[in-house]
């Protein structure tokens, strides 16, 4: 087997199919070898997301916030800014919604105000993490994993003293007003407005990084950063912006999932979905529309995963497993965009 | 005196994860699969010592599996040249989910808690230490020289025709062994049982604990120690005084937020090898 250099590179959206693909098949390996039937197994992961309108509703709540975090993960990834702190930027929305929804000053403008407390947290934090960067040189990958740990344990001090629910007397925030929370737009689901918000996303960040000067100029950032620093592009600025902006949506994801699904703040209310923007953008080669097809296909698996418990005693862990190996396999395959795989035969 | 026992005790999975990730850096290689590389050291250990009762046989294995993550990932990273932070953290979450996974599969329903023989962790304390005591003589040999180059300017070490590709490997090999060891302390010597969450984040605090130390073993070993010492502190106080349970949280922040700090009043004298995140390849 060698490698041979392409000079057209490989269309990405072919890298994303290669990588799921194989990710499936990988997990039916693992299946096969511990005595489980794969083709069962994801027919049922897969088909037990339609078996009512309840679960049909599910597979929008939970892509919501995959789809807030990966538009926010992919917008810094364009500019190479590898800003990791999806998780921090997540929490920190929710936690500002949650004070805000807590607080009964407002009347009609309450979700409204919530959604910007949440969405303008995670901008601060966005915005933190790249100022490290640009005034300190401070490598933003160690930063902002350490940032996720840091927040997730500045809230879980804060649920257990001054936030935790007198009532119930849980590590978790009383319940919020009613006034705060986003309207249900399906009677007998969870299919709140915010999930409309998520995908009426998904055309706007896209005229935002492919259509505008702003965006061209941050994809070319990415390409060579040098390159654009000579054409005249204040690098430093941008990386500023897109930092605040790719915070902005974490944050904003972190509010819209207080308000419209839990309406309450645990600690838990991120469940690893930092690590699912970085997977969700690279595997997508940081499409914007890509990112909402992959959200939808990996909430898919995540509903089903819980099922596939029940039918085959499959653990539930089988759906971080898929993840994973979408993340490992789409790295390998965007390494191998470039070139041309020639198996050779030897007789 | 039973303090500082306990205290070198709880900074020794520490220790281990953060001088193996200390050699991976210096090699010029990011390295994030660390927590994932304990829970499966733990894990792998685990189920070795609960099937043959053998508890030094654990650590063996935990040390071979992790050798053998080591060259996976410098198969992903080195020969591949993947993107580093993002193939290791989906090396961290396919680790630690594969290892819950297979947990889960081996005991599906136990009535309680699978317990297994400890192994006796004085012993892997104090090769941690001597470890140390080594990667501190070896720094300014030959070897440490060669270590140091390749993270610096990987190009000029080629020029030297010192092969980067092999330092890296070896530096992969070695470092995911020691992370391995590291995750095993936890399974077989300190816990003696696998538990969801074993490592609760011991290998991101090992991440911080390099860059704290700016690649240095000696300062990365005094602020192990440091962090080891506080925990110990804040354990006790939490059974001294029932009331303090949220002290933990506090003292958890301490770290990440250090770490922050001190990579941003250090960035005129960084001291971080210059090829961390950059693959390297030959024209």
């Amino acid at each position: 087997m060698k490698l041979k250099r392409r000079y057209v590179r490989r269309p990405e959206h072919v890298t994303a199919i290669y990588s799921i693909g194989s990710s499936f098949l990988l997990i039916s390996a693992l299946l096969a070898c511990l005595g489980k039937n794969p083709i069962l197994a994801i027919y049922y992961m897969f088909s037990s997301n339609f078996s009512s309108p309840f679960a049909v509703s599910e597979i929008f709540v939970r892509a919501s916030p995959l789809i807030f975090v990966s538009l926010g993960t992919l917008a810094s990834f364009r500019a190479r800014f590898w800003n990791l702190a999806g998780d921090a930027q997540f929490y920190a929305g929710a936690l500002l919604a949650t004070m805000v929804g807590l607080t009964p000053v407002f009347k009609w403008i309450h979700p409204l105000a919530c959604l910007t407390a949440g969405g303008v947290a995670g901008l601060l934090m966005g915005f933190f993490i790249a100022y490290l960067k640009v005034r300190f040189n401070a490598d933003e990958v160690v930063t902002s994993l350490m940032l996720n740990f840091a927040a997730f344990y500045f809230l879980s001090l804060l649920l257990q003293t001054v936030m935790r629910n007198p009532h119930t007397n849980w590590p978790e925030s009383e319940y919020l007003l009613d006034s705060s929370l986003l309207p249900n737009l399906v009677r007998g689901t969870r299919f709140h407005l915010g999930i409309a918000l998520a995908f009426l996303l998904l055309p706007l960040m896209d005229l935002i990084l492919n259509r505008t000067v702003f965006g061209e100029e941050v994809t070319a950032i990415g390409i060579n950063p040098k390159a654009a620093e000579i054409n005249k592009i204040d690098v430093r600025g941008h990386i500023l912006k897109i930092g605040a902006l790719g915070g902005f949506l974490c944050g904003l994801g972190g509010a819209v999932e207080v308000l419209g699904v839990h309406h309450h703040l645990t600690a838990t209310i991120s469940a690893n979905y930092g690590i699912f923007g970085v997977i969700i953008s690279t595997a997508s080669r940081l499409s914007v529309y890509g990112a909402g097809a992959l959200s939808v296909l990996l909430s898919l698996v995540i509903n089903g995963a819980t099922s596939l418990t029940r039918y085959m005693q499959i653990p539930s862990f089988i759906s971080d497993i898929i993840s994973a190996l979408v993340l490992i396999t789409a790295a390998i395959f965007t390494a191998l965009e470039k070139y041309e795989v020639i198996v050779e035969w030897r007789r | 005196m039973e303090e500082i026992i306990a205290a070198l005790r709880i900074s020794t999975p520490f220790l281990l994860a953060a001088l193996g990730e200390l050699i991976i850096e210096r090699s010029g290689v990011l390295n994030l699969g660390i927590e994932g590389v304990m829970t499966l050291g733990a894990f792998s250990a685990f189920i070795t010592a609960y099937f043959t009762g053998n508890p030094l046989l654990g650590f063996l294995v935990s040390c071979a599996i992790g050798a053998a993550i080591g060259l996976l990932t410098h198969i992903l990273l080195v020969d591949l040249g993947t993107n580093q932070h993002v193939t290791g953290l989906g090396i961290t979450l396919l680790l630690t989910s594969l290892s819950y996974f297979l947990y889960r599969t081996i005991f599906s329903a136990p009535t309680a808690q699978p317990m297994v023989r400890g192994g006796n962790p004085t012993t892997i304390t104090a090769l941690a230490f001597f470890l140390y005591a080594i990667a501190y003589l070896v720094q300014r040999t030959k070897i440490g020289l060669i270590l140091k180059a390749c993270g610096d300017n990987a190009k000029a070490l080629d020029r030297m025709g010192h092969d980067p590709f092999l330092v890296r490997k070896v530096a992969l090999v070695l470092g995911n062994l020691l992370i391995g060891l590291g995750g095993s302390f936890l399974s077989i010597a300190q816990y003696n049982s696998f538990l969801f969450n074993i490592v609760g984040g011991r290998g991101w605090i090992s991440l911080a604990l390099v860059s704290m130390g700016g690649w240095n073993p000696l300062r990365t070993l005094v602020f192990g120690l440091t962090f080891g010492f506080l925990e110990m502190l804040q354990i006790r106080a939490q059974i001294w005084f029932n009331q303090l349970l949220f002290l933990y949280p506090l003292f958890l922040m301490i770290p990440y937020v250090a770490t922050i700090l001190l990579l941003c009043l250090t960035h005129r004298s960084s001291r971080s090898p210059r090829e961390l995140l950059r693959p390297y390849k030959r024209e």
